[in-house]
C-alpha cells in the first residue's frame, strides 16, 4: 500500500499543485428526479455539475438505494428533492450513509423543490393505505406543471447563489434566460392548448393531474384502481364503460407501465394509447426540461382527433 | 397557491437563509392542515412500525419441528431523531419460538463525526454478510439457510451489545468501498459466550459495490470475527464469511422484471478440548421476478455441524412469493433437506411452508 502510494504519489502531486486556486470547482448538485437536474443546469449553467439519481424512464417511486448512490451523495454539494415522500423508499438509507451533513434535512445543501409549488390532490380526509400508495402531502408529480418549473428555477437560483455567493450575478442571468425560453414556450403551447381545451383522457397512474390542469386535459379516470394498484379485469370493465359513456379519446401511459392493460382497453373502446415521458431522459426527445413539454405537446396534438 | 404565499417563501428564502427552510416547509406546503391534526406532544413521536409474520408448515421433519400453524414474529420499529448529532431505532421482537418479547436491536447512529465515520452503538446485529444483517422480514426465504442454523449458532445470527464503526475507504472510480469494525460483548445465543470482560468479540466486514450497467450490479463482501465459544473459558470460534450478489433490473421495466442472485459461504473453525472443528456451509440463491407482483426462486444449501465436521445436511427449495403490495406479501416455499445426524444416521424431511407477511404503519425503506 505504502509502495503504491510512493508511486502514485508524484504522478499526482503535479496535477493538484498545477490546479490554480478555486479553478473551476463546479458545484455538484444531485438530485432525485432528471427534471430537477435539468432545471439546476439550467440556472447553474457552467458553474454547476447536476446528476440525477433516477433515470428520466423509471419509475420515480421505485428507485433503489444502491451505494454506489452514496459516493454520489457524499461528494455533493447540493441536494434537491421532489419531496412530498416521493423518495421515502430509498433516500433516507442513503443519506444516512452519505456522511453529508450539509444534505441532510434542514442542512443549507438540501432543497425540497416542492415548496412554494402548486401542489395538488392534498387529502382531505385521514389516508389509510386501503387508498393505495396515497402520498398525505399530495400528488408528487408537480413539476409536470411548468408554472411549477419557474417555482423550482427560481428557488435554485436562490440556493445556489447563497452556496455560491460569487456565482449570484451568473444564476440570476441564466434563470433570467430560462424563464424568457419558457415563457415563448408557453406562448406555443397556449395554441395547443386552445385546440383541446376540455378533453377528457384517462391516464395508467396519478402522475399527470397538474400537466392535466396546466394544458387544459380533463382526467375522468385511471388504468390503477388505486394508486400503486395494478388494474384488476373488473376495473378494466368498469373503465371501459366509462370510456365509451363520456368518449374518451386517449389513454396517456408513462414510458416505464406494461403496455398490454392500455393497448386491451384501448382496443375495446378506439381510444388512443398515447406514451407520454414523465421526466426529462424518458425519451431521447425530452432532453430538458422546456423539450419534455414540447415533446408531449406533439404528441399529443398528433393523437388527439379531428383537432 | 396565492402570490402573497409565493412571495412570502420567496422573501424567506432570501432573507432568512436556509434556517429558514422548515419554517418555509411548514408555511407553504400545505403541511399546516397536517401539523395543526398533530397534537403538539406527538409532533416528536418516533416512527412507529409493526410487522407480522405467520407460518404455516406442511409434511414431516423429524429434526426440526415447527408447529403446524405459528404467528412465528412480531416485530415492532421505532425510529426518530435523537438530537442534531445522532438517531435512534429500536426493533422489539416477539417470537412464538422463545415466547417472549426480546429487543432484536436497539441502537443509536451519530451521523456527523469527523473522518466520515458513521458509529452505531447499543444491541446491534454484527455486520457478518448479508443473512446475518436481516431481519426475518426482509429475508429472501420462509425458513433460514442450513449454514445460519448449523454455523451462526440459531435463526437470529451474530446479535450482540457493542459498538460499529464503519468508513468508506478509497477505491477506483465507482466503486463503493466501505469497511466495518465493531466489537461486541461475545456472548450470542448458541455460538459465542464471554467469561469475562476482556473476552470481547471483535468484528470486521468489507463490502465493495460497483455498477456494471444502469440494470445491473455486483455486490462482494468478506467477513471474518472471534470469540469464546461454549466450550468453557479459553476455547474460541473463529468465523469467515463470504458473499456475492448479483442484481440486474432493467430500469424502464423495473416494476416487471428483476434478477437476483446471491451466495454466502461460511467457514467455523471451533476450537474444543480434543481439537480444532473446522466446518463449512454455504446457500446459492436465485430470486426472478416473472411479473409485476411475483417471484420465484430457487434455493440450494449445505452445512456441516459446527461441532461435528463430519455431519452435513443438505437442503434445496422452491420458492413463489406474491406481493400484493408492498406491504403484504405471501410466500410458499417446498424444501427438501437430508438431515445427518450421530447416531440416527441420514432423515430426509420434505415439506411445504407457507408465509404470511405484513406491515402496518411509517413507510420502510426499499430492502436492497
Amino acid at each position: 500500500m505504502r509502495n503504491a502510494l510512493r508511486l502514485v504519489l508524484p504522478l499526482l502531486l503535479p496535477l493538484l499543485l498545477s490546479q490554480p486556486a478555486h479553478a473551476a470547482r463546479k458545484l455538484k448538485v444531485v438530485t432525485s428526479l432528471a427534471d430537477l437536474a435539468s432545471l439546476a443546469e439550467s440556472v447553474g449553467g457552467d458553474r454547476v455539475e447536476a446528476t440525477s439519481l433516477a433515470k428520466g424512464y423509471q419509475d420515480p417511486h421505485f428507485v433503489e438505494p444502491k451505494p454506489s448512490f452514496i459516493l454520489k451523495l457524499h461528494e455533493a454539494d447540493l441536494l434537491v428533492v421532489a419531496g412530498l415522500e416521493l423518495e421515502i423508499g430509498y433516500l433516507p438509507p442513503l443519506l444516512d450513509q452519505a456522511r453529508n451533513e450539509a444534505i441532510r434535512p434542514n442542512g443549507r445543501g438540501y432543497l425540497d423543490a416542492s415548496v412554494g409549488c402548486d401542489v395538488l390532490d392534498k387529502p382531505a380526509v385521514q389516508v389509510t393505505r386501503a387508498m393505495g400508495d396515497v402520498h398525505p402531502y399530495g400528488n408528487p408529480h408537480y413539476w409536470l406543471d411548468p408554472g411549477n418549473g419557474r417555482v423550482i428555477a427560481r428557488a435554485l437560483a436562490a440556493r445556489l447563489s447563497l452556496l455560491d455567493p460569487e456565482g449570484k450575478a451568473t444564476y440570476d442571468k441564466n434563470l433570467a434566460a430560462f424563464e424568457a425560453r419558457l415563457t415563448e414556450a408557453e406562448a406555443r403551447w397556449a395554441k395547443a392548448i386552445a385546440a383541446w381545451a376540455g378533453t377528457k383522457i384517462v391516464t395508467y397512474h396519478s402522475s399527470w393531474p397538474n400537466f392535466a390542469k396546466y394544458f387544459k386535459l380533463d382526467v375522468v379516470g385511471f388504468l390503477e384502481p388505486k394508486p400503486g394498484i395494478p388494474p384488476s379485469p373488473q376495473h378494466k370493465l368498469e373503465l371501459i364503460n366509462l370510456m365509451l359513456g363520456k368518449k374518451v379519446p386517449v389513454i396517456v401511459m408513462e414510458v416505464y407501465f406494461d403496455r398490454k392493460d392500455p393497448d386491451f382497453i384501448a382496443a375495446k373502446t378506439g381510444a388512443k394509447v398515447v406514451v407520454l415521458s414523465p421526466s426529462v431522459g424518458g425519451d431521447p426527445a425530452a432532453k430538458d426540461y422546456v423539450a419534455l413539454f414540447d415533446l408531449a405537446v406533439a404528441t399529443l396534438s398528433k393523437a388527439l382527433p379531428g383537432r | 397557491m396565492s402570490i402573497e404565499r409565493e412571495r412570502s417563501n420567496e422573501m424567506i428564502r432570501r432573507y432568512a437563509g436556509p434556517k429558514a427552510t422548515l419554517l418555509s416547509v411548514l408555511l407553504a406546503s400545505g403541511l399546516p392542515a397536517l401539523s395543526q391534526a398533530v397534537p403538539a406532544g406527538n409532533v416528536f413521536n418516533p416512527n412507529i412500525s409493526v410487522v407480522g409474520n405467520g407460518l404455516a408448515v406442511m409434511g414431516r421433519n423429524d429434526v426440526d419441528a415447527e408447529p403446524s400453524i405459528q404467528l412465528r414474529e412480531v416485530e415492532l420499529g421505532l425510529q426518530a431523531t435523537v438530537d442534531p448529532y445522532a438517531k435512534a431505532e429500536f426493533y422489539l421482537s416477539y417470537g412464538s419460538a422463545e415466547n417472549q418479547v426480546a429487543v432484536e436491536e436497539g441502537f443509536i447512529t451519530f451521523l456527523s463525526l469527523p473522518l466520515d465515520l458513521v458509529v452505531k452503538a447499543g444491541k446491534l446485529k454484527g455486520a457478518f454478510g448479508k443473512l446475518n444483517t436481516e431481519h426475518l422480514h426482509t429475508r429472501l426465504f420462509a425458513d433460514v439457510p442450513l449454514p445460519m442454523t448449523n454455523l451462526l449458532g440459531s435463526d437470529d445470527g451474530i446479535e450482540d451489545a457493542g459498538i460499529s464503526v464503519s468508513r468508506i475507504l478509497p477505491a477506483p472510480a465507482g466503486v463503493f468501498l466501505e469497511g466495518t469494525a465493531q466489537l461486541f460483548r461475545g456472548t450470542t445465543e448458541n455460538l459465542f459466550e464471554a467469561h469475562s470482560r476482556s473476552d470481547v468479540q471483535p468484528l470486521f466486514h468489507l463490502k465493495g459495490y460497483g455498477d456494471l450497467s444502469e440494470s445491473a450490479n455486483l455486490e462482494v463482501g468478506g467477513s471474518f470475527t472471534r470469540a469464546n465459544n461454549l466450550e468453557g473459558p479459553g476455547y474460541r470460534t473463529s468465523l469467515t464469511g463470504v458473499d456475492a450478489t448479483f442484481r440486474w433490473k432493467p430500469l424502464r421495466q423495473s416494476r416487471y422484471r428483476s434478477l437476483l442472485v446471491r451466495a454466502e459461504w461460511f467457514l467455523s473453525e471451533r476450537e474444543t478440548p480434543a481439537g480444532t472443528v473446522r466446518a463449512d456451509g454455504y446457500y446459492a440463491f436465485a430470486e426472478v421476478q416473472v411479473a409485476r407482483r411475483w417471484f420465484a426462486g430457487f434455493r440450494h444449501d449445505e452445512s456441516d455441524h459446527a461441532d461435528q465436521a463430519s455431519l452435513r445436511d443438505r437442503g434445496s427449495s422452491l420458492l413463489l412469493t406474491f406481493r400484493p403490495s408492498e406491504f403484504s406479501q405471501l410466500r410458499a416455499q417446498a424444501r427438501s433437506i437430508r438431515y445427518e445426524r450421530e447416531g440416527l444416521g441420514k432423515s430426509t424431511a420434505n415439506e411445504v411452508l407457507l408465509q404470511l407477511q405484513f406491515s402496518i404503519g411509517a413507510h420502510g425503506s426499499h430492502a436492497f
